[in-house]
């Protein structure tokens, strides 16, 4: 993207034409419409609320693909010598500013602009520039959620250029600004149109100042499913929108439709348009990784949960076994030995893995899913995918990954606690036993001399990894369904909760009964 | 960073090196230096054979004879063993003790028994002797018995016994032990046992040879001879307590000779094995637990026998005022029980008396090299 000159202005960089798009559930959104979009210009484009505007940008903008959310989209989009099917084609044309500005609120500003410039082309320097001059006065180390409403705005658009995008979208930008606000942002907005040479289409219900700074301004019909363009006046589209509300056909607006001047143009060199595969970068998904290994596994409140549960599971065990066993002065110089070795199998094959894995796969379910969840309901994979930020690659394989590492490792501190708090629990009923005599015989069938690992590692790790993984993909499962409201994300964290538990205890049981059925008869060799 | 990640960094940090402590302490023991407390021993010829990779447990005999566990042994080559005791156990190094090895079998769980609980044992054993020889004399002279099974029953002894001596392996340890017996155990027999036998039987013979005409016509026309005076000659020195107690001493005696206990026991599983393998045997026991004429009999004795399998049960096992089961007269129990071949030591630390005198019978381990 370079900045236009103004002999290019006014010239068309792209054109879309019969576009048609339906939503998954079949209602139809825009029929056969046409639109071309000059280098430059502001267009405004209003239409009544749930008519399909957001959906149009969406569509243009890659953050929805109609390969594989169930949408259908028919059309072709026309830039430079390019043409692209929308049918089959996933094409990114424009670079959109979220209502709520989708920053992502995991990282500082600087890291939300450093994203989007590490999977995007090169920009020149006279956009760099124009970026640089847009937050200059923002805090780049401040994470995002530390900066106000105006500067996450201007900061949503820095990032939205830095995607290098032929067109920019800005999807309700002066929602919830008071006037002041409204005409500063209008002005900022003329200002950097003026200065890159790119067109942007604004999104707006309140569009009074936005009208100054506007080149052209369309109407969504959602009765006939059409754009119609009407005369940049602020009563001119009241009555357009007017007449949309009252049901009458388009003829009586009075205005000329875009599809009739848009077709024959012939279309401006708008540079390449950016690759739609993402592409991702190791060193942003080793920091994504590690962001996810730190709060799925090691975080203080993981190891406090499998700390506390083992250390429950290690007290429990023993003090009931030793403590209230029935005939207990005569009982206990016949089994001790057995009783611990046995111990040490329900404790270390069984119940460590299986309070492991109930305890992490509770905690990060709900972390995942709230997490997922938010990021779907703020649009933040919207946006990702907008940017070519590869979201399955830095999110769902690496909470995969992480999740995996949090099994294998808290596996082994849940065994490892475990032992250690049967150790002492023992040592406290009998003060005068040796621990080493314990560890003798707690592991005499579990850990025999000459045996490199405890024997059934391979056990632990077969229960353990899979409930903690599966748990975590179901609830990247539940994350990732369509949030219209908050109240979607707490149902989606209860479903994923409910489901990934009943995933983890289903597993645990099979495994353990067929681990029984499998190891039994060796056990009995032994006693 | 800000202060409250760096504070959850170092959190965390602690916790996960707490995991890690709490794994070596738990699978290891304390990784700070203890003594360590081992030494070798030569391995004695009768425990070449009896391999176990992960060793065998050594105990240390408290003053009431109770056991507790403080270390292990572990069979180095078929000539070697080390005996380790665990490192939060204090005593005296294990290289200057006197370590005995006993194979898990009932001579060691007899020898184990304080000299008290010995005592009881023997009383108790000798209560149920006398039951049982009361119940089986009269069993035995009762003309039921007479008339209905004891021809069987001499049948399945005469038979078993004959499979035994014709074993050439079983004949050789028979030939063994009776030779012992002869030159160890003679005289003890002909000072205490012979003086008393010997008058009745004498007796019994004479009566059994002296002619009747009843005896002359069995002899000549059916060639059977009567030896019912014999018979009755053992039965009455069974009820002579004095012969009885001298016998029970002698039964003793013998059972503490390893050698002896070796063969004895060869032999009573062979011949054990031969009486429960005729189907006879099964037959004639189930005829006499149905027989009307000897069921007070066995019902008494099914009582007593009852009674005194408990009492010396708790004897041989218990240890103490309470007389709680000892957990190492519970393992070689259990491993008499699995039959498998089984060791255990026994580490008395120098200058301790050893807690029974029995154990005098068991030869200290000499230490290896020395």
């Amino acid at each position: 993207m370079t900045p236009a000159s103004a002999a290019e202005r006014r010239a068309p960089i792209l054109s879309v034409a019969s576009l048609s798009i339906a939503q998954p559930a079949g209602r139809v959104l825009l029929h056969d419409v046409d639109l071309a979009l000059n280098a430059g210009e502001i267009v405004l484009l209003a239409g009544p609320s749930g008519t399909g505007k957001s959906t149009l940008i969406n569509m243009l903008s890659g953050a929805i693909d109609p390969r594989e959310e169930g949408w259908r989209a028919s059309g072709e989009i026309s830039y430079g010598d390019r043409i692209y099917d929308l049918a089959t084609d996933r094409v990114a044309i424009g670079g959109v500013v979220f209502q709520n500005f989708a920053l992502f609120d995991d990282l500082s500003v600087a890291d939300n602009l450093a994203i989007a410039r590490d999977h995007s082309d090169a920009i020149s320097p006279s956009l760099s520039e124009a970026i640089d001059r847009l937050i200059e006065d923002i805090d780049r180390k401040q994470p995002v959620a530390s900066a106000s409403g105006g500067q996450r705005q201007r900061v949503a658009i820095a990032r939205t250029l830095l995607g290098n995008h032929p067109v920019l979208f800005l999807d309700e930008p002066n929602s919830g600004l008071d006037v002041s606000s409204s005409r500063q942002l209008a002005e900022m907005l003329r200002a950097l149109v003026d200065e890159i040479g790119i067109p942007v289409v604004i999104i707006a219900h309140h569009f009074r100042h936005l009208v100054d700074v506007a080149d052209r301004a369309l109407v969504l019909d959602s009765n006939a499913h059409a754009l119609v363009e009407v005369p940049v006046e602020t009563d001119a589209i009241e009555t357009a929108l007017s007449a949309i509300e009252n049901e009458q056909p388009p003829s009586a607006l009075a205005v000329a439709a875009a599809k009739s001047e848009a077709a024959p143009q012939e279309l401006a060199d708008g540079g390449p348009l950016p690759d739609a595969a993402a592409r991702w970068r190791f060193h942003w998904g080793l920091r994504y990784f590690l962001r996810y290994v730190w709060e799925l596994c090691f975080s203080p409140s993981a190891l406090l949960f499998v700390g506390l549960g083992c250390t429950i599971v290690g007290f429990v065990t023993t003090w009931f076994i030793f403590m209230y066993l029935p005939f207990r002065d005569y009982l206990l110089p016949i089994i001790h030995s057995d009783a611990l070795a046995g111990l040490a199998f329900s404790e270390l094959r069984v119940l460590a893995p299986l309070m492991a894995a109930v305890l992490i796969s509770v905690r990060n379910s709900s972390l995942i899913t709230a997490s997922i969840g938010h990021k779907v309901y703020s649009d933040q994979i919207k946006a990702m995918r907008n940017l070519n930020v590869p979201h399955r690659i830095y999110i769902n394989t690496m909470i995969m990954a992480a999740s995996g590492v949090a099994a294998i490792f808290l596996a082994a501190a849940a065994v490892s606690l475990t032992a250690w708090v049967a150790m002492m629990t023992w040592a406290h009923i009998f003060p005068d036993g040796s621990t080493y005599m314990w560890r003798d015989q707690f592991f005499q069938r579990l850990w025999p001399p000459g045996e490199p690992f405890l024997i059934g590692w391979d056990w632990i790790l077969a229960k353990t990894i899979p409930s903690i993984v599966g748990a975590s993909a179901i609830a990247l499962y539940f994350g990732y369904r369509p949030k219209h409201d908050v109240l979607d994300i707490n149902k989606a964290i209860a479903q994923s909760l409910i489901w990934g538990l009943s995933f983890v205890l289903s597993w645990q049981s099979i495994l353990t009964l067929i681990e029984f059925k499998r190891v039994s008869a060796r056990l009995e060799a032994t006693f | 960073m800000t202060l409250y990640r760096a504070a959850a960094y170092l959190f965390s940090l602690l916790i996960v090196a707490a995991f890690a402590a709490s794994g070596v302490l738990a699978f290891h023991g304390t990784p700070f230096g203890q003594n360590e407390n081992t030494a070798e021993f030569e391995r004695p010829d009768w425990a070449r054979e009896i391999n176990n990779h992960v060793g065998f447990p050594a105990y240390r005999l408290r003053d009431d004879g109770s056991s507790v566990a403080i270390g292990r042994v572990v069979m180095l080559s078929p000539e070697r063993l080390r005996v380790s005791v665990f490192p939060d156990v204090k005593i005296d190094p294990v290289g200057q003790s006197r370590v005995l090895l006993l194979e898990t079998n009932a001579r060691s769980l007899l020898a184990l028994v304080p000299d008290k609980s010995r005592m009881e044992i023997a009383k108790d054993m000798e209560r149920v002797a006398r039951s049982m020889r009361d119940r089986f004399v009269s069993i035995v002279r009762d003309p039921a018995f007479d008339e209905a099974y004891r021809e069987r029953l001499q049948a399945i002894v005469i038979d078993a016994y004959r499979e035994v001596r014709a074993d050439p392996v079983l004949d050789t340890a028979t030939d063994r032990a009776i030779e012992i017996y002869r030159r160890e155990y003679a005289p003890e027999l002909s000072n205490s046992l012979l003086i008393a036998a010997i008058p009745r039987l004498r007796a019994a013979a004479l009566e059994m040879m002296t002619p009747s005409w009843q005896n002359m016509l069995d002899l000549l026309v059916e060639g059977k001879v009567d030896y019912s005076p014999l018979g009755d000659a053992a039965a009455d020195l069974l009820r002579n307590d004095e012969f009885f107690d001298a016998m029970v001493i002698h039964a003793l005696n013998l059972g503490r000779d390893r050698r002896f206990w070796q063969v004895s026991v060869l032999l009573a599983d062979a011949f054990i094995d031969a009486v429960s393998d005729d189907p006879r045997t099964e037959a004639l026991l189930d005829d006499i637990s149905r027989d009307p004429a000897f069921h007070n009999e066995l019902q008494v004795l099914e009582r007593e026998a009852a009674a005194a399998t408990t009492t010396i049960f708790s004897s041989v096992v218990g240890r103490g005022p309470q007389m709680r089961p000892d957990a190492l007269a519970v393992r070689i129990i259990r491993y008499i029980l699995l039959r498998r071949p089984h060791v255990v030591a026994v580490v008395v630390p120098n200058g301790e008396p050893l807690p029974s005198g029995i154990l005098d019978r068991f030869t200290p381990l000499t230490r290896a090299g020395s």
